[in-house]
């Protein structure tokens, strides 16, 4: 079975559209709203590429990130989708491949996507 | 040792001596401690502070000029007056030779009372002044430290502030972006998207929009109430229609909560509406933002006797933990900040000073069966004094609406 693309963001309006868009373009893309849920979608659909909100209520991004690397296997890429202005030490910060700065563009998104799943 | 206590060291290897000068100074208000060497004169000046040290320039074993050395050497008495007293002629060299030591004064023997009274009273006076000036600026830096810190704070606090709202202006931002560009890409698809689809999508835009204006009235809010320049419009108002529109609004945004509204079924009282409409309508949003499961939240409205009306918003949520309740009313102060539920940390505060431009007051309760419980209590109509007339009004108005 294909692998889903994970999209982890409490703001259901930007993960709906993100999430629109990517099965736009072809993909099977999965939501979670918070990282508790996220562990739980990882561990029933192991996915392809997982962008990753850092503040999330009931368990935030750094506690999903930790989580998730302490699983053993293959890790998909992390995409961190951030408001701050040190996008990059918090993409650092949980060890992610890239990072999106809020307010990103669809075509950013694509990009992304299109370097991780050629 | 109080502030203002003054001490005179005397040394002389004279007893007699001693005990004379003691006599003459006794009325000077001062504490006189004796010594008979100038051994004994340096084990009083390291246990205890003496504003002047009076001592005989020509004693065994130490004598003044060498003692006068000594004392000059220590930190703390570089600025002690050292009189000497000299039974034998002093040459103008041995005059500048205990100058040069820190002798400030000489006084020939016989010692007349009320020169030496004189003298030393005029060294204490320069002490006291001294100490006081010292004390000033003491008090003066440990004042413009505390201003320094308390500035500084304050604009940590600022630069905090701002990131917060850049964060939280940001999340509505993305999401006009990312909605506005999927609908531009379904139309240049060409298939033509359903229209149930894109009302979803536009009223997705409009609440999004609705969000940004809020955070920047928020922003707008602490702005003018930093400034004094919030203004309440009184109307007399229907609070219970008045809530009850907030009641309709609210629960139009959840599905998981059941808005009621009980109590008096009008109570009309002087407010600004629109202020007042945002306190309801905040306190319904915290209401609904920490009520994660569904929940039940009642506004009861009651009048009181007493000109007084009071607007209770209850909620079945998580609640606030008992050390962070002292604080929630505060500037800036997010109870939950570790949840990331999303917020400024304005909205109570904001509803504290709108509650208190009216005159009223909030407060907080904490049912025993969970959640939370604001009530809002406002006088119901101002208190004028008597000898306004009907015409006050007008102006009243006018001075408001400007």
């Amino acid at each position: 079975m294909e692998q889903p693309i994970l999209i982890v963001e409490d703001d259901a309006s930007i993960a709906d559209a993100l999430a629109e868009v990517l099965r736009d373009e072809g993909y099977m893309v999965l939501t979670a709203a918070n990282g508790q849920e996220a562990l739980a979608c990882v561990a029933r659909h192991p996915p392809s590429i997982i962008f990753l909100d850092m503040k999330m209520p009931v368990m935030d991004g750094w506690a999903f990130a930790a989580a998730y690397r302490a699983q053993p296997g293959v890790h998909a890429p992390l995409i961190v989708l951030t408001a701050a202005n040190d996008a990059r030490a918090r993409a650092t910060e949980v060890q992610a491949q890239a990072f999106l700065c809020k307010p990103f563009a669809i075509e950013d998104v694509l990009a992304l996507v299109q370097r991780f799943l050629p | 040792m109080p502030q203002d206590t003054v001490t005179i060291l005397m040394v002389d290897d004279q007893p007699a001596k001693l005990l004379s000068y003691e006599a003459m100074l006794g009325d000077l208000g001062v504490t006189l401690v004796s010594a008979t060497s100038g051994r004994a004169a340096l084990e009083v000046l390291l246990k205890q502070e003496i504003a002047v040290v009076l001592m005989d320039v020509s004693m065994p074993e130490l004598d003044g000029f060498e003692l006068a050395a000594l004392i000059r050497q220590h930190p703390r008495y570089q600025q002690t007056a050292i009189i000497f007293i000299s039974g034998v002629h002093l040459t103008d060299a041995d005059r500048i030779r205990g100058y040069a030591l820190g002798a400030v004064d000489y006084l020939p023997v016989p010692v007349i009372p009320e020169i030496l009274r004189a003298k030393v009273g005029v060294f204490v006076d320069l002490y006291r002044k001294t100490r006081q000036l010292e004390d000033l600026n003491r008090d003066l830096e440990r004042r413009v430290a505390e201003r320094t810190a308390a500035l500084q704070a304050a604009l940590q606090i600022r630069d905090e502030f701002l990131a917060v709202a850049a964060h939280e202006l940001k999340t509505p931002i993305t999401s006009l972006r990312i909605n506005a560009q999927l609908i531009v890409r379904r139309l240049q698809h060409g298939a033509e998207p359903p229209s149930a689809w894109l009302g979803e999508r536009a009223s997705m835009i409009e609440r999004q929009a609705d969000r940004l204006t809020w955070l920047i009235d928020q922003v707008l809010d602490i702005a003018r109430l930093d400034q004094r320049k919030m203004t309440i419009d009184r109307v007399p108002t229907d609070i219970v229609a008045l809530a009850a529109g907030q009641v309709a609004l609210m629960q139009a945004r959840t599905t998981r909560h059941t808005i009621t509204l009980s109590g008096e079924v009008q109570v009309v009282a002087e407010i600004d509406p629109s202020r007042i409409e945002q306190v309801i309508s905040n306190l319904l949003d915290n209401a609904i933002k920490y009520s994660p499961d569904e929940g039940e939240i009642v506004v009861t409205i009651q009048a009181a006797d007493d000109n007084q009306v009071t607007i209770a918003v209850r909620d079945h949520g998580i609640g606030i933990p008992p050390d962070k309740r002292a604080a929630i009313f505060e500037r800036f102060y997010q109870a939950h900040a570790d949840d990331h539920r999303s917020g400024l940390g304005l909205g109570l505060y904001i509803c504290a000073q709108i509650v208190t431009l009216h005159d009223g007051s909030i407060a907080v309760e904490f049912p025993g069966d969970g959640g939370t419980q604001f009530v809002v209590t406002l006088p119901m109509q101002v208190r004028t004094p008597a000898t306004l007339s009907a015409g006050e009004g007008a102006v009243w108005n006018s001075q408001s609406s400007s």
